[in-house]
């Protein structure tokens, strides 16, 4: 498996830049893979499987040293751990979204006198994963749904209809309905 | 005034806040433990591999393998007693399957040649009308949308052969049908939105709807015609 996935990795320039990556991020993939995971050898097992992933979609690597190649790992990582939590969390009949909860934040320092611009990034950065990874790939890193779609290992029609979702949620929590 | 969310908005503010979600993680943090032997073992594989060409470990990989099957071949028929290499033999056909049936219970796998065509859909639910397209030749992308802004979100991609596609979420109530003399697996996912996936020769198909009857969903993928 692993061969077949580094054989993916057709030129010289892009196997030196997954060393580069993996020599300014590894720590911190371990750190995420831990902080979500809790378990030393599974942090280590979804580290692994997220180099494999990082590997097969180099191309959309620009610069190593960048808040977007930054977001793409930590996206990568993040999605790798959540995918082995809901794997044992299928076995353990518990949905994905009883541990997802969309709450903003205790009103912090009076958020209703808080600007709009604050109220909207807060709301953005307390998201469900789910959705919030797909604004940020989106609206922050500019990446195309089909470029997600391959980072996410998703449908495209999936990160549509995150998207879409993301929206309508987005809209009615600073809207003050009930979502 | 109700603030709406419009892509012009989110283009503004999602940025400010990708800046303080990255500014919150540390640089180099410790990971509070030292991964150990069988892991850097996996890594510095990796980034071996990575540092050779292309076409030298190409055929290191297809030699490797030829070796390891060549050893484990050897090793077990000529030095493992015919009873331990039976039940050996077994241990393993059973790993296999159960690897097989854990992969086709979350994967769809692409077998052999068929069509590469990308349908347009014949029938569209009444109500909706089309408000989103992208056709790439490869891909084939959209969106249906109503007066109360309920979507209907279709995809479909060629996948080179061997493929394999996992299914995006945990569907509940999934069964399967045939519409078409295809196989689809129909249910509801964690969103509530009742999903279709299917594949059809080499294209990986999805539509996704947030309020749909299963009858309308299946005519939909009935009423899908071979473009002009």
């Amino acid at each position: 498996m692993l061969i077949l996935y580094t054989s993916l990795i057709e030129t010289q320039e892009q196997k030196s830049k997954f060393e580069l990556l993996y020599e300014k991020y590894y720590r911190l993939m371990l750190y995420m893979a831990m902080q979500a995971l809790k378990d030393p050898m599974e942090a280590e097992d979804a580290v692994h499987t997220a180099c494999i992933k990082i590997i097969k979609n180099l191309d959309k690597v620009d610069e190593v040293e960048s808040p977007r190649t930054k977001r793409f790992l930590l996206t990568i990582i993040k999605h790798t751990a959540i995918d082995m939590i809901r794997k044992k969390n299928r076995e353990k009949n518990i949905s994905l979204e009883e541990l997802e909860e969309w709450q903003l934040p205790a009103d912090e320092g009076g958020m209703a006198a808080q600007s709009e611009e604050n109220r909207i990034v807060t709301a953005i950065k307390h998201m469900p994963e789910l959705y919030r990874d797909v604004f940020l790939l989106k609206y922050s890193s500019g990446y195309e749904n089909r470029e997600i779609a391959d980072i996410l290992e998703i449908s495209e029609a999936s990160v549509r209809k995150r998207i879409s979702r993301g929206k309508k949620k987005l809209e009615a929590l600073l809207n003050g309905e009930n979502m | 005034m109700k603030l709406k969310i419009t892509d012009e908005l989110l283009y503004q503010y999602v940025p400010k806040a990708d800046q303080e979600l990255l500014d919150a993680v540390p640089d180099r943090p410790d990971p509070g433990f030292e991964p150990g032997i069988r892991h850097k073992k996996q890594i510095q594989k990796l980034l071996r591999q990575s540092r050779r060409p292309n076409r030298h470990f190409r055929y290191m990989s297809a030699a490797r393998r030829a070796a390891v099957i060549a050893v484990f071949a050897a090793a077990v028929c000529g030095a493992v007693p015919a009873g331990v290499k039976a039940a050996e033999r077994f241990r393993i056909w059973a790993a296999q399957q159960r690897i097989r049936n854990d992969r086709i219970e979350e994967h769809y796998k692409v077998e052999g040649t068929g069509t590469d065509l990308l349908r347009v859909f014949g029938y569209i639910p009444q109500g909706y009308q089309l408000t989103e397209e992208e056709n790439t030749g490869e891909t084939y992308t959209g969106q249906m949308e109503n007066e109360k802004g309920e979507l209907i979100v279709f995809s479909q991609a060629v996948l080179d052969d061997g493929a394999m596609v996992e299914r995006d979420a945990a569907l509940k109530d999934v069964h399967e049908i045939s519409v078409r003399g295809l196989k689809l697996q129909i249910g509801i996912d964690d969103d509530g939105w009742r999903s279709a996936y299917w594949i059809d020769g080499n294209v990986y198909c999805t539509v996704v709807a947030q309020n749909l009857s299963e009858d309308e969903l299946i005519r939909m993928i009935e009423g899908m015609e071979d473009p002009d």
